[in-house]
């Protein structure tokens, strides 16, 4: 959803990870890497088709690193991603509140 | 002869380069960034030997397997290299670095592996200097069960130590000792060396070895 604060939530994971380089969307970019405490690759799937475009990317060596990515557009990874990862959904309510719900992680 | 061989197989550059028969090595955590520091790491390397880009005379790239991204790195930067000094390119499969740990240890089956992620783990079986088996891609498990009691197995590479931890079974296994857990370029460019000697020169449509099916071609 546009405006739902994908991008602010990334900042605020980001800022955690000591990352100091501004964080901006990767719509245009596909993918976006800082480097901070550990790496941060924020990727929006949205404009890729298929599977073997996301290897070809070299998604994998990403995902199955240590180091952390947020993906945008998940779905399209579905088959490659690790059965461990965090699945975060954003939603607005009447009132423009911002609901998160968190699924595959215990707080 | 002045020989660079590099290799980003794994989470590290390694950097080799040879001078008057002297071979100087480096290996650099990259934490990932190899496209932004193999190229700053090479001419580190070769300004350190007193040489420039101009005085080398072949260029040895390791050739997989390993990480995706790692491999494409070091292969396109190694013909970009190549072509613009108009010297030869020899690529050399990583783990053939390992056979010579396999002459020094003639009696036991060499056993190198890279984390393949996915709990698949990339190797081959090497025995007194040759490949006992194909490049493999595959789990702890079925590696496992292809192990025979009547051999004996040596485990090292990059990944060694996580693996022989996941091994469930430890008999007639060993680990290596660590300093063989970087990718051993030196021995890469020698492989390279010797290959040049036979003449056995990149073709121009060379690339990394990928033994990884595609999840694509899988379904």
């Amino acid at each position: 959803m546009l405006g739902a604060g994908k991008t602010t939530l990334v900042k605020g994971i980001a800022s955690a990870l000591k990352i100091k380089e501004s964080i901006t969307s990767p719509t245009y970019t596909i993918i976006n890497e800082y480097f901070g405490k550990k790496n941060l690759y924020h990727m929006d799937l949205y404009r890729l088709n298929s599977t073997e475009e996301l290897e070809m990317i070299g998604i994998e060596d990403m995902i199955y690193s240590k180091h952390i990515s947020i993906i945008e557009w998940s779905k399209k990874a579905e088959k490659i991603l690790p059965k461990n990862c965090i699945y975060i959904n954003i939603d607005i309510d009447e009132s423009e509140n911002r609901i998160f719900t968190l699924k595959g992680i215990k707080i | 002869m002045n020989i660079l061989a590099f290799d980003c197989s794994t989470e590290y550059i390694s950097i080799a380069l040879q001078k008057d028969k002297k071979i100087k090595i480096k290996h650099i955590y990259t934490k990932l960034k190899h496209s932004e520091m193999l190229l700053e790491e090479i001419l580190a390397v070769i300004k350190k030997s007193k040489l420039t880009l101009k005085n080398i005379d072949l260029i040895v790239c390791g050739k997989g397997p390993g990480s995706f991204t790692g491999l494409r790195i070091a292969m396109a930067t190694a013909k970009g290299l190549a072509d613009g000094l108009d010297i030869p390119l020899i690529s050399v499969e990583g783990l053939f670095g390992y056979k010579n740990l396999s002459i020094k240890n003639s009696k036991k089956t060499i056993i190198p592996v890279i984390d393949g992620k996915k709990n698949r783990y990339y190797t081959i079986f090497l025995k007194a200097g040759s490949e006992n088996s194909a490049f493999l891609d595959k789990s702890i498990e079925n590696l496992e069960k292809i192990l025979s009691d009547d051999n004996k197995y040596l485990i090292t590479g990059p990944d060694a130590k996580y693996f022989f931890f996941l091994l469930k079974r430890k008999k007639n296994i060993s680990l290596s000792n660590k300093k063989y857990f970087r990718i051993p370029i030196e021995e890469i460019l020698k492989i390279g060396y010797e290959k040049y000697l036979d003449k056995k020169i990149d073709p121009p449509n060379e690339g990394p070895i990928y033994i990884r099916k595609s999840q694509a071609e899988e379904l």
